[in-house]
């Protein structure tokens, strides 16, 4: 099941938004939320292919299969723009094997 | 402008559905409750390239603890790439400079601030006495805040009086301003970033954009998601991770694009697919020099002779382009090469062009871009909205400093000249300095600087916010020349790197957020910041240094301010007013998330040369080419030919050799090569083949290569399945890395009109060790 999130209106406002306005909001969320939210993307804690593409990540990470966290944004599929491998535990290895 | 918590968790509200990544973050409860704490936060433009995204910096205890997104910058909405992210590190490694250091007897040694810049003092002084004020020089970058490019101009320029100024830009963007130039005699692009979700077609040329400018690229992505009809198509020379995301991927032969440009135009003019109107307005047709060489030899000049011709000479000057003969030169195919001309020529499409180093760094970078220009001016797809050809930069302030301000040995502010007496007589009025006093002899271009350098010609040079001794070409040339007895070389950094070191005095900078500053970005948008934390140590922002400096030259009253920043911007701003570069007044800028110039009567413009948008142009004009008055308005449309690259593979050096960058790391890797997670994600150099050309070697994955040029030779692990696949017969290998100095591979032969260095083509060979 996906993460649902408290204000799902302003996510479409904001990647629909081409302008400067600033965005508003009847429902300010709390430091913890935002901060949770905008914290540094999570690294990747397993390995992938260097030239793994966002629809693969997006296999496990669209709805959260094999205990996968499951993401708040699918329709963002550069993943690799936010998100680099960090320390692999165990040799997993997920994604595309050649 | 400092924000409380509040303020932010305000303004970030909608960033919330940003970035959020689920739950299951380690430490982001952690995290949570130190914001609970009293971080302030302020907004700053992020440090890394010509993007500009906007940030959020969060501060607590005098230190940087998080960096964010910033939602209400209209550049990137909240999102940022890895570097963004991991932007709370990169001033902090353990081995930051924190002290002058002077070299003594090959050690170095800490010294104070007086004594050093007593030393430096010293050594520019008896040069200028000894071999005259060209003796000295000052080396820069696209990274100098507007006020640091800003002092060290008119320190060099109106001070000392000696144009041996030069930015690190001109490595990288020279070539795109030359082709303003060229074609527009104003630099600096008509359209912006509102083009990524107005246009519906996007044509990159060699531009990695998914690597180089990742947030300006999720805005295709984004643009794309929601509108089905939009085609991205990546025309490389290497698979990346841009061409698995875009919709067609064409690769070509290296230094085909001059070629390919020419055929997509011969095509549009044979079909009828140009705007007949358009051009009788706004376009004239001019010829150029040509067989134009490399720049190769020392001390080389060159200067083109402009002609003017009709539009049936120019048709017919592109009858040899067909497309079969273009075919054979690219290796793209001739129906290909129809079909890229009729997406340009589609009245229903709305047509972008973007490209960076591929385009620029290419010994006739100057002509890919006018003929990229010339596509766009016969199709009329140029200044209205949704439609245009725009150059990707890749620092922070090419276009703001080294650009606008002009820190080029030929430049002044506001596209001005040193060698034209009118340009000279408005700067030495604004500067308050005697006309004579700045030279009409244009300085040595950053290449040819170092060459003199090498030679003796200059003999002092100082180099601020950049590191040759890893980025120039034919590295192994300048590394040993600014060695040589009786070269006085100082370098200001915030890391040790590959410059400092050779260097004979080391200065500590302060960096970003550290200094009060003004970026300006790809976009012509101009976005200032306020210190918000206290340097380490005794390190002092660049602009201190030259102002300090400048003191003891007995120059000091060319810097009479007492609000420096200030000051300086509305000095600065009067080179700019009435020019069509028109800049605000400096309060203008303290809260909004930037502004894109010209600026009149506080209103930002998106695009220039457009009537209804640009305030220049008059009503009833549609679109102006005011800039460009020597022919009456007009842009020009340029014949330029293929010429071959300066050095091509043979029979022994079969391989070419194109160098770049890695998400991850930024240009030398001196900052992000310190944030550990950017680090341990990509640790060290490769290089890049294709699996075929490895198979006939029989080289495998990983296995160690040498790979050699006519300049130079460093072993390297090959990669096979990496980031990148480049086409059959080419190698990649990305420059960030100082223990693999891939840039002594590199040939130093520039374009003779930008004299940008091509660091994407020369001849290599490759063996197993």
């Amino acid at each position: 099941m996906r993460h649902t999130l408290k204000i799902p209106a302003l996510t479409a406002l904001l990647l629909c938004s081409i302008t400067a306005a600033p965005v508003h909001s009847d429902e300010v969320p709390t430091a913890k939320e935002v901060m949770e939210a905008q914290g540094s993307p999570p690294l990747i804690p397993h390995r992938i292919a260097d030239n793994e593409e966002g629809k693969s990540c997006l296999v496990c990470h669209e709805e959260g299969v094999n205990g996968a966290p499951p993401t708040s944004h699918p329709e963002r599929i550069t993943c690799t723009q936010c998100h680099i491998p960090g320390e692999v535990k165990g040799a997993k290895s997920v994604g595309k094997k050649e | 402008m400092e924000w409380t918590r509040r303020d932010f968790i305000k303004a970030s509200a909608a960033a919330a559905a940003f970035a959020a990544a689920g739950k299951g973050i380690p430490g982001a409860a952690r995290e949570a409750e130190a914001a609970d704490d009293g971080i302030k936060w302020g907004k700053a433009p992020c440090r890394f390239c010509g993007t500009g995204c906007g940030v959020l910096v969060g501060v607590k205890g005098g230190k940087i603890v998080a960096t964010k997104g910033d939602p209400a910058a209209p550049v990137n909405k909240g999102l940022n790439c890895i570097k963004g992210y991991f932007l709370s590190k990169v001033l902090y490694g353990q081995d930051r400079l924190t002290t002058p250091l002077i070299r003594k007897n090959g050690k170095l040694v800490k010294a104070s601030w007086d004594e050093a810049m007593g030393l430096i003092a010293s050594k520019y002084k008896e040069s200028i006495d000894k071999n005259g004020p060209d003796s000295v020089a000052i080396f820069g970058s696209g990274q100098w805040t507007v006020f640091e490019g800003y002092a060290a101009s008119k320190l060099f320029k109106a001070g000392i009086g000696t144009n041996n100024i030069e930015p690190n830009a001109r490595f990288c963007m020279a070539s795109a301003a030359a082709g303003f130039m060229t074609t527009f005699a104003s630099d600096e692009p008509m359209g912006c970033y509102d083009d990524f979700e107005l246009g519906d077609t996007f044509i990159l040329w060699g531009s990695n954009m998914a690597e180089a400018h990742p947030v300006l690229f999720s805005r295709l992505i984004e643009n794309r998601r929601t509108n089905p009809k939009v085609r991205i198509i990546d025309l490389a020379t290497r698979r990346t991770r841009t061409t698995r995301m875009a919709d067609q991927y064409i690769p070509f032969r290296p230094q085909t694009d001059l070629a390919l440009l020419n055929g997509i135009a011969h095509v549009i003019l044979r079909d009828r697919l140009y705007d007949e109107e358009f051009i009788k307005k706004n376009v004239v047709f001019k010829k150029g020099k040509e067989n134009i060489g490399y720049g190769l030899e020392d001390k080389a000049k060159f200067d083109d002779e402009p002609k003017g011709i009709t539009f049936e000479e120019y048709r017919d000057y592109l009858k040899p382009y067909t497309p079969e003969y273009v075919s054979q030169l690219s290796g793209v195919p001739a129906q290909t090469i129809v079909e890229l001309a009729h997406i340009y020529g589609d009245t229903g499409r709305k047509v972008n062009s973007l490209w960076t180093m591929g385009v620029n760094q290419h010994v006739r970078g100057t002509w890919v871009n006018n003929l990229i220009y010339n596509v766009h001016l016969l199709t009329g797809k140029i200044g209205r909205p949704g439609e245009n050809p725009l150059s990707l930069t890749g620092q922070p302030s090419a276009c703001g400093t080294a650009r606008e301000v002009g820190t080029f040995g030929h430049r002044l502010p506001a596209d001005m000249v040193v060698n034209n007496p009118e340009h000279r007589e408005k700067a030495a009025k604004i500067w308050g300095v005697p006309v004579e006093k700045i030279s009409a002899k244009p300085g040595p271009h950053a290449t040819e600087m170092f060459k003199a350098l090498d030679r003796g010609d200059i003999k002092v040079m100082w180099i601020q916010v950049t590191n040759p001794f890893q980025s120039l070409p034919n590295l192994n040339r300048y590394r040993k020349g600014a060695q040589k007895d009786g070269r006085f070389i100082v370098v200001s950094d915030i890391y040790p790197t590959k410059s400092t070191e050779i260097a004979d005095v080391i200065l500590p900078s302060a960096s970003w957020v550290e200094k009060e500053g003004v970026f300006g970005n790809t976009e012509r948008r101009h976005q200032q910041w306020f210190k918000m934390v206290e340097p380490p140590g005794e390190a002092r922002s660049d602009l201190w240094q030259t102002i300090e400096f400048a003191k003891r030259l007995g120059h000091g009253d060319l810097f009479p301010y007492k609000n420096v920043e200030k000051e300086m911007w509305e000095e600065y701003r009067q080179f700019t007013i009435g020019t069509g570069k028109d800049i605000a007044p400096y309060e203008s800028y303290f809260k909004v998330r930037g502004l894109r110039w010209p600026v009149v009567d506080g209103k930002e413009t998106r695009w220039r040369y457009v009537e209804g948008y640009d305030p220049y142009v008059k009503k009833g004009e549609g679109v102006h080419f005011y800039k460009n008055k020597k022919d009456g308005g007009r842009a020009v449309i340029w014949a330029r030919p293929f010429e071959p690259a300066a050095e091509s593979p043979d029979s022994q050096y079969p391989f070419w050799l194109c160098t770049g960058r890695v998400i991850e790391h930024w240009h030398t890797g001196t900052m992000t090569g310190r944030v550990p997670e950017i680090r341990r994600a990509y640790p060290a150099a490769v290089v890049e083949f294709h699996p075929e050309d490895a198979r006939r070697l029989g080289i495998g994955d990983h296995d160690k290569v040498r790979i050699s040029s006519r300049r130079g030779s460093i072993v390297l692990p090959v990669e096979l399945k990496g980031r990148g696949t480049p086409e059959p017969g080419n190698v990649f290998v990305a420059f960030f890395d100082e223990n693999k100095l891939i840039n002594e591979l590199c040939i130093d032969a520039y374009c003779p009109i930008s004299k940008e260095p091509d660091y994407k083509k020369c001849a290599v060979k490759i063996e197993k060790v």
